[in-house]
C-alpha cells in the first residue's frame, strides 16, 4: 500500500531501503506540502544523503539520519519519498 | 530600556540561555516545542529585557506557536535580536539566521552547543562566520553557562549593521519585485526593514500579510506578486517564488559553511544509537515504556513517597497542630475559632500537604524523563497507536505534560500543525490524570489497596489514557472529520540531565503546588468548614443538617447507582471542581479527624473497596477543574467546545463508574 | 476580640483568593500561579501568560482580536 509508481527505475521509495543502508533524496513532490516544508526546514531536500536507522513497531514510523540528526516520519510518508540507493 | 528578542531553531537551547541570562528559571525540556508563548525576563544587571520566543525553523509560520515569533518581528518596536545557532547543525540553523539578518535589526549570534558539535567532530569557526554574516558571533555552551557573560556584555554594545550589512542577491526578477514592493510599503511605518517585509510578502508569509491587512493596497500587492512569479518563470527558475528564495539562501549557506565549518567523517553519536536500538526496539519499546512508568509509580508510592508522607503527616497533625492549638489557647480563642483554624484550615490544607513527598518525587522523575531526550522517542513509539485513532503522535507530548498539570498541557497543544489535532488534544488532555488528583488516589489507594498502590494508581493513569485514545477515535470519526494528521519528529541525542537543573525544574513545579495549597486549597477549606458548620438553623448545627449536607445530599440519589450515594461524596465532588485536591480537604473536614490514620479509618468505614475504586475512577474523569475550563475556553475560543468538554467527561465518568460498580457487584465484589 | 480578628482574617483572605482565582481562571491561568505578580511565569506552567507585562498581554490580545475579526 505504500508503493507508488516511481518514474526512474534507479529510484525507489525510502520505505524500501533496508535499515543501515544509505540513500540520496531524489524528489519530495509526492509528500504533502506541510510535511515537505517541515522536512526542508530540517534540512532534508533533494540531494540530501540519508541513512535509514530503523522501522517502528507494528508499522510504526521510520527513523532516518540526515546530517547528524535523527528524524522520524510515518512509513506512509516514507513511501512517498523518492530516493536513489547509494 | 533595551529589548532583545531570542530567536532560534527548536531545541537549540534558547530557554537554557534565557535562564542563564535572566536569573529566572523557565522549564527546560529536551524536545521541540517546550516554549509555546513568548515570555519576557529582565537581564542580569538590569541592562535590558529579553523575550524568549518559541523555536522556529524559518519565519514562514507553520504552527500557531511559530506565528507568535513571526508576528513579533512585524509589530514590536525596534528590538535587537539574539539569534542562537546550534553549532552541531549549522546548515539548518543558518536558514533562519539569514532571514533575521534581512530584517536589518542589530543582531548578535550565540553559537551554542559547541561541545556537542565537537563530539560529533564538527567545528565551526566563529571568526569566519562573523566575517561572512557581518554580525558578532560568540561561542557558548548555554546549558553549562559557558560564554553567557560575554553574551551579556556584547548585548550592551550592539549596534545596527548599517547599509553595508548582510545582503543576499536573489536575481533580477525577485529584486525587481522587492523594489516594487518597497515603493508600495514606503508610506508605512514599519519596525523592520522594508526589504525584509517585501521578501516575506514574496515568500507568502501569512503572518506578515495579516499584520499589513487594510494598510496597503491588496490588489497592487497581488499583482506585484504575480508579476514576479511570471518573470521568474520567464528567467527559467519556475514560478514558485518561495522555492526560489529558499534555493538562493540554501546556496549561500552552503558557501558560508564551506568556509566556516569543518567536519570529519567519523561515526557520530553512537551512544544515542545504541540506546535507541533498545529503547525504540520494535518489540521491546512499548513494554520498556510501560515498565518505566511502573517504576516511576513504584518509587513515588511504594518505595519512597509513602514513607516520607507518614513522617510529614506525623509532623503536621502532631506537632504543628499542637503548636497552633496552644497558641490559640494562649490568645484566648473561643472553641468556634479554634475549630475553624485547627479542623478547617490545618485539617483541610494539611490533609493535602501530607502528599507533598509523592508529588515531589513524581515531578522529579518526570523532569528527568523530559530532560533526557526520551520524550521524543515516546512519541515515536506511540505514533502508530495515535494514528490509528486519528491523532498525531505529537499529541502525546501534551498528554505527558498533562500528568503534571492539564493547563500547560493544553497550551502545549499549540505545537501541533493541524487545527483538528489541536482541538482533539485540548478536549482529551483533561483525561490525563494531573498531579492534583494524586492526593485523592494516594489517600484511597493507601486505605484500600495498600499492598499494590503503585499498580492501582498506574491502572488509573492507563485507564485515563486508554479512554482518551478511544474517545479520540470516536470524535475524529464523528465531530472532527477532515484533515489527515501529520507526523514528523526530531530525535535529539540523549543526554544526562544536570542534577542542578533537575532540582530547579522540580522545585518550580512543587512551588506551584505549594502556592495552590496556600491559596485556593486554604480558601476552599475555609468555605467548606463554614458550610459544614452552618445550617438553616444557624451556626454550630450537626453536620448532617448543615448546608454542605443538603448540597451534597441533592446529588446522592444520582450517585447511588455508581456506589457512593452519600452526601459526603457528593459534597466532595462539587468542591473538587475548584481544584481536585480540595476533594481530600473536604473529606478531612467532613470526617473531622486529627490525622491521616484517623481519616483512613473513617474512609474505610464509609466505603467498600469496590465503592472506593468506583469513586477514584469518577474523580479521575468527572470534570476538568476550573482553571482547565478557563484555558480550554481561551484556547478553543468557543464556549460550545468548553461546555462540550465538561459534558462529555461527566457522562463518561458516570458510565465508567457505573460499569465498575455494577459490574463488580455482579461478579461478586462487595 | 481575638476571635473576630482570626475569623475576619480567614474570611477576607479566602474571599480575596477566591475572587482572584475566579478571574484568573477565566483568563486561562493555572491555579498554581494565581498569586504571582512579578514579571515572570512559574516554570511549572510553560504556557501561563499571566506573568507577562501589560504591553505583551496587549499585543496578544490584539492578535486574538484580529484573528476573530479575520474569521468574521
Amino acid at each position: 500500500m505504500y508503493q507508488r509508481k516511481i518514474s526512474n527505475s534507479r529510484c525507489s521509495a525510502l520505505v524500501h531501503i533496508k535499515p543501515g543502508a544509505f540513500a540520496t533524496v531524489q524528489a519530495l513532490d509526492a509528500i504533502s506540502p506541510l510535511l515537505r516544508r517541515r522536512l526542508r526546514d530540517l534540512g532534508v531536500a533533494e540531494g540530501s544523503r540519508l541513512k535509514v536507522l530503523r522501522l517502528g513497531p507494528f508499522g510504526g514510523p521510520l527513523t532516518f539520519e540526515c546530517a547528524g540528526q535523527h528524524i522520524g516520519i510515518r512509513r506512509e510518508d516514507a513511501g512517498r519519498m523518492e530516493v536513489a540507493p547509494a | 530600556m533595551n529589548q532583545f528578542a531570542l530567536f532560534g531553531n527548536p531545541n537549540t537551547g534558547k530557554t537554557s540561555l534565557f535562564n542563564m541570562l535572566t536569573r529566572s528559571y523557565e522549564t527546560v525540556g529536551n524536545w521541540s516545542g517546550v516554549t509555546v508563548e513568548k515570555r519576557i525576563g529582565t537581564l542580569r544587571g538590569r541592562s535590558g529585557r529579553i523575550v524568549d520566543l518559541p523555536g522556529l525553523y524559518s519565519l514562514l509560520p507553520l504552527t500557531e506557536d511559530e506565528g507568535v515569533a513571526a508576528r513579533f518581528l512585524m509589530e514590536e518596536t525596534p528590538a535587537s535580536i539574539l539569534n542562537i545557532v546550534d553549532a552541531s547543525q549549522p546548515e539548518r540553523n543558518l536558514y533562519l539566521t539569514l532571514q533575521l539578518l534581512e530584517s536589518g535589526r542589530p543582531m548578535l549570534i550565540g553559537l551554542n552547543m559547541i561541545d556537542v558539535a565537537r563530539n560529533r567532530h564538527i567545528s565551526v569557526d566563529p571568526q569566519v562566520l562573523q566575517r561572512e554574516l557581518g554580525v558578532p558571533v560568540l561561542p557558548i555552551i548555554a546549558r553549562k553557562g559557558t560564554g553567557c557573560t560575554d553574551v551579556l556584555h556584547a548585548l550592551g554594545s550592539l549596534t545596527a549593521p548599517g547599509s553595508e550589512g548582510f545582503r543576499l542577491d536573489y536575481g533580477p526578477a525577485v529584486e525587481q519585485g522587492v523594489s516594487d514592493l518597497c515603493i508600495l510599503l514606503r508610506t508605512l511605518p514599519s519596525s523592520s526593514a522594508p526589504r525584509w517585509t517585501a521578501l516575506q510578502l514574496l515568500e507568502g508569509n501569512e503572518a506578515v500579510r495579516t499584520a499589513l491587512a487594510g494598510r496597503i493596497d491588496g490588489e497592487a500587492l497581488d499583482s506585484i506578486l504575480q508579476q514576479t512569479g511570471r518573470e521568474l518563470e520567464a528567467a527559467g527558475f519556475g514560478c514558485d517564488v518561495s522555492a526560489h528564495l529558499r534555493q538562493v539562501r540554501t546556496q549561500r549557506i552552503a558557501r558560508i559553511c564551506t568556509a566556516a565549518v569543518q567536519r570529519s567523517d567519523q561515526a557520530v553519536h553512537t551512544a544515542t544509537e545504541r540506546i535507541d536500538a533498545i529503547l525504540t526496539h520494535r518489540i521491546l519499546g512499548i513494554p520498556l515504556f510501560l515498565a518505566m512508568m511502573f517504576l516511576i509509580f513504584k518509587l513515588t508510592f511504594d518505595w519512597v513517597g509513602s514513607l516520607l508522607s507518614d513522617v510529614l503527616d506525623g509532623f503536621i497533625s502532631g506537632m504543628l497542630s499542637g503548636w497552633i492549638s496552644a497558641a490559640l489557647g494562649g490568645l484566648g480563642a473561643s472553641p468556634f475559632t479554634h475549630a475553624l483554624v485547627v479542623d478547617g484550615i490545618v485539617g483541610g490544607v494539611g490533609g493535602v500537604l501530607v502528599f507533598l513527598p509523592q508529588i515531589c518525587i513524581l515531578f522529579l522523575l518526570i523532569s528527568f524523563v523530559e530532560d533526557s531526550g526520551y520524550m521524543a522517542r515516546i512519541t515515536l513509539l506511540m505514533d502508530r497507536t495515535m494514528e490509528a485513532v486519528g491523532l498525531s503522535g505529537k499529541a502525546f507530548i501534551p498528554f505527558i505534560i498533562g500528568f503534571g498539570c492539564n493547563v500547560p498541557a493544553i497550551m502545549a497543544a499549540r505545537t501541533m500543525e493541524h487545527r483538528k489535532d489541536r482541538l482533539l488534544t485540548t478536549l482529551l488532555v483533561p483525561l490525563m490524570s494531573c498531579s492534583a488528583r494524586l492526593p485523592v488516589y494516594a489517600l484511597f489507594a493507601g486505605v484500600f489497596f495498600a499492598s499494590n498502590q503503585a499498580l492501582v494508581v498506574m491502572g488509573l493513569y492507563v485507564l485515563g489514557m486508554v479512554l482518551a485514545l478511544a474517545l479520540a477515535k470516536l470524535f475524529s470519526r464523528t465531530l472532527l472529520r477532515s484533515e489527515p494528521s501529520l507526523f514528523i519528529v526530531e530525535l535529539p541525542p540523549y543526554r544526562m540531565p544536570q542534577p542542578l537543573s533537575l532540582l530547579r525544574m522540580t522545585w518550580e513545579k512543587v512551588k506551584g503546588f505549594l502556592r495552590k495549597a496556600g491559596t485556593i486549597i486554604l480558601a476552599g477549606s475555609v468555605v467548606i468548614w463554614f458550610l459544614s458548620n452552618t445550617g438553616s438553623s444557624g451556626f454550630g448545627v450537626d453536620m448532617n443538617d448543615s448546608f454542605l449536607a443538603s448540597i451534597g445530599g441533592a446529588l446522592s440519589g444520582l450517585l447511588a447507582p455508581i456506589g457512593f450515594g452519600t452526601w459526603q461524596a457528593g459534597a466532595a465532588l462539587i468542591t473538587g471542581f475548584m481544584a481536585k485536591e480540595v476533594v481530600v480537604s473536604t473529606m478531612n473536614i467532613i470526617y473531622q479527624v486529627p490525622d491521616m490514620a484517623g481519616l483512613e479509618h473513617q474512609v474505610a468505614a464509609a466505603f467498600t473497596p469496590l465503592q472506593a475504586f468506583s469513586f477514584v475512577t469518577f474523580i479521575l474523569l468527572y470534570i476538568p477543574c476550573l482553571a482547565t475550563v478557563g484555558v480550554i475556553r481561551k484556547e478553543t475560543a468557543s464556549w460550545r467546545w468548553t461546555f462540550f468538554s465538561m459534558g462529555y467527561s461527566l457522562v463518561l465518568a458516570y458510565a465508567v463508574a457505573l460499569v465498575i460498580y455494577q459490574g463488580g457487584k455482579w461478579i461478586g465484589f462487595a | 476580640m481575638i476571635n473576630w480578628i482570626i475569623i475576619g482574617l480567614a474570611l477576607i483572605y479566602s474571599g480575596y483568593v477566591l475572587v482572584r482565582f475566579w478571574n484568573k481562571s477565566k483568563k486561562g491561568a493555572c491555579s498554581g500561579c494565581t498569586i504571582q505578580s512579578d514579571g515572570r511565569t512559574p516554570a511549572g506552567c510553560p504556557g501561563c501568560i499571566t506573568g507577562l507585562p501589560d504591553e505583551a498581554l496587549d499585543a496578544l490580545k490584539k492578535n486574538s482580536q484580529r484573528r476573530r475579526a479575520d474569521r468574521n
